[in-house]
């Protein structure tokens, strides 16, 4: 009873672009961050005018961390000890998350800063699956033009890097 | 001087400096490595051949020692590391038998390849080492290197100003007159076209074979052998001892018997479209018979760009007897060709069983999944 109280109790958040929202502390609590500061402070103090501030996260960012942190509201929180291994061996991304990051590039980013600031790992994850979908099977121009990343190699460099890739040409 | 660049960091920050106008580079170290932990190894050493920041992090943390020497792949990785480098140059394929780059040769095309003997890695025995390069029919000898390079002048074609002669080369209709001989006494003309297409990235192939009277009426018995794919074969043998073929002990509608079942049931109900599926290929095809003409079509889908490695392109070959690529719904190769009829079939492709046949019209003949009763 007084779980279910808890998990229905509002929780206010304040971006640093001074946007307020009004979220389940249940949902606030995919939050690591968040959910170790309410267990040390119980949360009882936390009201609209009182808001929890999120500093570096703007209202764009923090709704879009906000909406992942609903739909993922009634998932199993995995173990730290568990996650290293799960989230290394595939890139497959679930079908609505693989919709929620459909973005652009300045968004995704700010969404994988705000998942590593508020420690929510399975978003970072998603995330940096994300990113990982974009770099594969690209070449390195591809991937320079993809993620804006300027060629800075010196003539040296570019020549050891040729001598490299040198065993897969015609002889 | 030798110039290594190897990283030369202290405190996990890479020595170059970080190009400020890229999101990527932007984030801190730990998640370009949490990123990039994620991507398969040739892509990690691509990725740590576009710039003196990545190549620092990447040298630093995933790919340690001289994990990040190409030459140290597998054969596998070392396709695919090859096939992501020359993704951009449209004169380039990877030859799997030698793991290298080649030039491509605008006359080289699945009805007229090139001799194997003019190949830079050409030995003897050339092609048997993997036996995964090819998928021959009819004289339609379509090599990998086909397929890899008319996908990649598609997509060139898309976004560059590429030249599209050879491309139009290598999608050519082909045809090719066969003669069916049953016995001495008994003729039956076919023709053999495939007309090859990409469509989303990946490369289809629709076949027919025609078969129209010749000295005698088109009857099954004279069909001869109709080799569709490496799965669904018919041997002139096996018409021959058409009951024989069908007995109780293969009663359970083996899958490798789909092509024989659809043509015998479309030569029991004449001018009706029977529609089958191998189950090992995914190979979409169709009969339909009367005394006059038989035509026998398939639809292939030999997969995206990718390496002989690919399932899609590795499901063709006779003797892969996986099921991993067919699991796609029946008649959705047929519809990504762009045939009309293709959307009826899927519409019943979620009762589709093994062995079982479908009418185009959306009747099921025999009641969906029921076994056959055989004559």
């Amino acid at each position: 009873m007084a779980e279910a109280k808890a998990a229905s109790q509002k929780i206010w958040l304040v971006s640093n672009d001074n946007a307020t929202m009004e979220v389940d502390r249940c949902v606030v609590e995919r939050s690591m961050l968040l959910k170790n500061m309410l267990e040390d402070l119980g949360g009882a103090d936390i009201s609209p005018e009182n808001p929890i501030p999120i500093p570096n996260v703007n209202e764009a960012v923090l709704r879009k961390v906000v909406e992942w942190c609903e739909h993922h509201r009634n998932d199993p929180v995995t173990a730290p000890d568990d996650e290293s291994d799960a989230r290394k061996k595939t890139t497959d991304i679930e079908e609505w998350d693989q919709k929620f990051m459909q973005v652009d590039q300045e968004m995704l980013f700010e969404i994988i800063l705000a998942s590593n600031f508020l420690d929510i790992k399975p978003l970072l994850d998603v995330g940096c699956k994300t990113v990982a979908n974009m770099i594969k099977g690209k070449s390195p121009e591809e991937i320079r033009k993809t993620f804006n990343i300027t060629n800075d190699f010196s003539a040296e460099e570019e020549e050891q890097i040729r001598r490299e890739n040198e065993w897969a040409e015609d002889r | 001087m030798s110039l290594t660049l190897q990283p030369q960091l202290g405190n996990g920050e890479p020595s170059a400096q970080r190009d400020l106008t890229s999101r990527l580079l932007n984030l801190p170290v730990e998640l370009v490595i949490a990123i990039a932990a994620q991507v398969p190894r040739p892509d990690q050493i691509l990725a740590s051949q576009t710039c003196r920041a990545l190549r620092n992090i990447l040298c630093d943390s995933v790919l340690s020692g001289d994990d990040h020497l190409p030459e140290n792949l597998s054969m596998e990785e070392r396709t695919e590391f090859l096939l992501h480098l020359s993704r951009g140059s449209p004169c380039q394929w990877v030859c799997e038998e030698c793991t290298e780059l080649h030039w491509a040769y605008m006359h080289d095309t699945p009805a007229k390849p090139l001799s194997e003997g003019y190949l830079p890695c050409f030995f003897p025995g050339y092609g048997q080492r993997q036996d995964l390069n090819l998928h021959s029919i009819y004289g339609f000898k379509l090599n990998h290197r086909h397929v890899q390079l008319a996908l990649k002048h598609t997509r060139l074609a898309a976004t560059e100003a590429l030249d599209t002669t050879y491309l139009q080369k290598l999608l050519q209709p082909y045809q090719k007159q066969i003669r069916s001989r049953y016995t001495r006494k008994h003729l039956v003309d076919a023709e053999f076209s495939a007309h090859p297409k990409v469509v989303d990235g990946r490369f289809l192939v629709k076949t027919t074979f025609d078969f129209r009277e010749g000295y005698d009426k088109v009857c099954r018995e004279y069909l001869g052998t109709v080799a569709l794919c490496g799965h669904q074969i018919i041997q002139a043998s096996d018409v021959r001892n058409w009951r024989g073929q069908l007995s109780d002990s293969h009663n359970d509608l083996h899958p490798l018997y789909a092509l024989l079942i659809t043509v015998r049931a479309a030569f029991q109900s004449p001018g009706r479209e029977f529609c089958g599926r191998c189950e090992f290929c995914g190979t979409d095809f169709s009969v339909k018979a009367t005394p006059e003409r038989v035509t026998v079509r398939a639809w292939k889908d030999f997969g995206p760009e990718g390496t002989t490695y690919d399932p899609y392109w590795r499901s063709h070959l006779s003797r892969v007897f996986s099921t991993r690529t067919a699991c796609r719904m029946a008649g959705s190769i047929r519809e990504l060709y762009g045939e009309d009829k293709g959307q009826a079939i899927r519409a019943m492709g979620a009762n589709y069983v093994p062995g079982s046949w479908i009418w185009v019209d959306g009747i099921p003949p025999f009641g969906v999944g029921r076994r056959l009763e055989l004559d």
